[in-house]
């Protein structure tokens, strides 16, 4: 006998996601989603962009295994809670509920570092208000082709390592020629985490964002 | 390998239905998995495999239907599904626009006995 269920796999994610969502807007969050290749700079780009913004922030780390990076972000006196997922290749909005009962912050933005992978994380909503896709020119001009999934759903692309451009054979058209062709509307920013381009203007538009989110 | 999460996530449901309406087991399961979703469906019937031994899910017939995004050409304006090498347009190779995008997966329906 055939039943017709028609039901969301990732229902279960979804719902806690939601849940996350609303908790962190009562008290005037904005949690954002990084989602990068391993390399592709995502640990300079938290920590530049914090060095930009006035508003309080806190980070997620994940990652397989280690606290590399948790490490880095507490050196700079920024609150931090690290997940480590043990194998599991992306986070899930369950382990993004047990790490902010940790981050008791009001009027804050919160990164999340997704694990480095491209692929897995863009299937799993954290309650993030927003993806940002970090790609680097370092990595090539290829990624949207080959990892549609997370350029379609990022709201946000940055493209990173700027400043390395013209050592490489990076072909910005047909960068964004893929990029566009998955995600029309979606917002970008060219930065470079080490020497600061850019990323005056993202900040900028990161504090207007979070404004925004307090008017509602 | 997020599709070891996805097929844990799929049993749950599934076993949750058929715990519910008394049924026996499942013999087959109909998923719909968008293009854009980034999910492997030989991957995702793998890891249910692994996973559904011993449950009453155990054996049953996975069948996939993949939906297929939509893209319209900036430059020759044709519609065009995307091929497996390329979101490009196949007819002229410019960029396109997406106006019908499939991003989930989903349980369509079960066989149940």
């Amino acid at each position: 006998m055939e039943i017709k269920i028609v039901k969301d796999v990732l229902e279960a994610n979804n719902y806690i996601a939601k849940t996350i969502n609303e908790d962190l807007t009562k008290r005037n969050i904005m949690m954002i989603n990084i989602i990068g290749s391993p390399g592709a700079g995502k640990t300079s780009f938290i920590l530049k962009t914090i060095e930009h913004l006035e508003v309080k922030c806190a980070v997620i780390e994940g990652d397989i295994t280690s606290d590399i990076d948790s490490r880095k972000v507490a050196a700079y006196g920024i609150p931090v809670v690290q997940i480590n997922t043990g194998g599991s290749c992306h986070l899930n909005a369950n382990m993004i509920d047990a790490a902010l009962k940790v981050i008791p912050l009001e009027n804050a933005i919160i990164f999340v570092e997704n694990v480095g992978n491209l692929v897995c994380p863009a299937s799993f909503d954290i309650g993030e208000d927003f993806k940002v896709a970090l790609s680097s020119v370092t990595e090539g001009d290829d990624k949207p082709y080959k990892y549609p999934a997370i350029f379609k759903k990022a709201m946000v692309t940055v493209l990173n390592k700027i400043d390395l451009v013209r050592y490489v054979d990076f072909d910005r058209d047909y960068f964004y020629k893929g990029l566009k062709t998955l995600n029309p509307n979606g917002i970008t920013f060219e930065v470079s985490s080490v020497l600061g381009d850019g990323i005056r203007e993202w900040s900028e538009w990161l504090e207007n964002q979070l404004m925004q989110k307090y008017k509602k | 390998m997020h599709e070891l999460s996805i097929a844990a996530n799929i049993l749950d449901i599934v076993l949750n239905e058929i715990s519910s309406g008394n049924y026996k087991r499942i013999t087959g399961l109909d998923i719909i998995i968008g293009d854009l979703s980034g999910v492997v469906g030989d991957n995702v019937k793998y890891y249910f495999e692994m996973l559904s031994r011993d449950t009453p899910a155990w054996d049953a017939t996975m069948t996939f239907e993949y939906k297929k995004s939509k893209f319209r050409c900036n430059s020759c304006e044709k519609i065009y599904e995307r091929d497996s090498f390329s979101i490009l347009c196949p007819y002229c190779n410019s960029g396109g626009t997406v106006v019908e995008s499939y991003t989930s997966l989903y349980i369509e329906s079960i066989e149940v006995e």
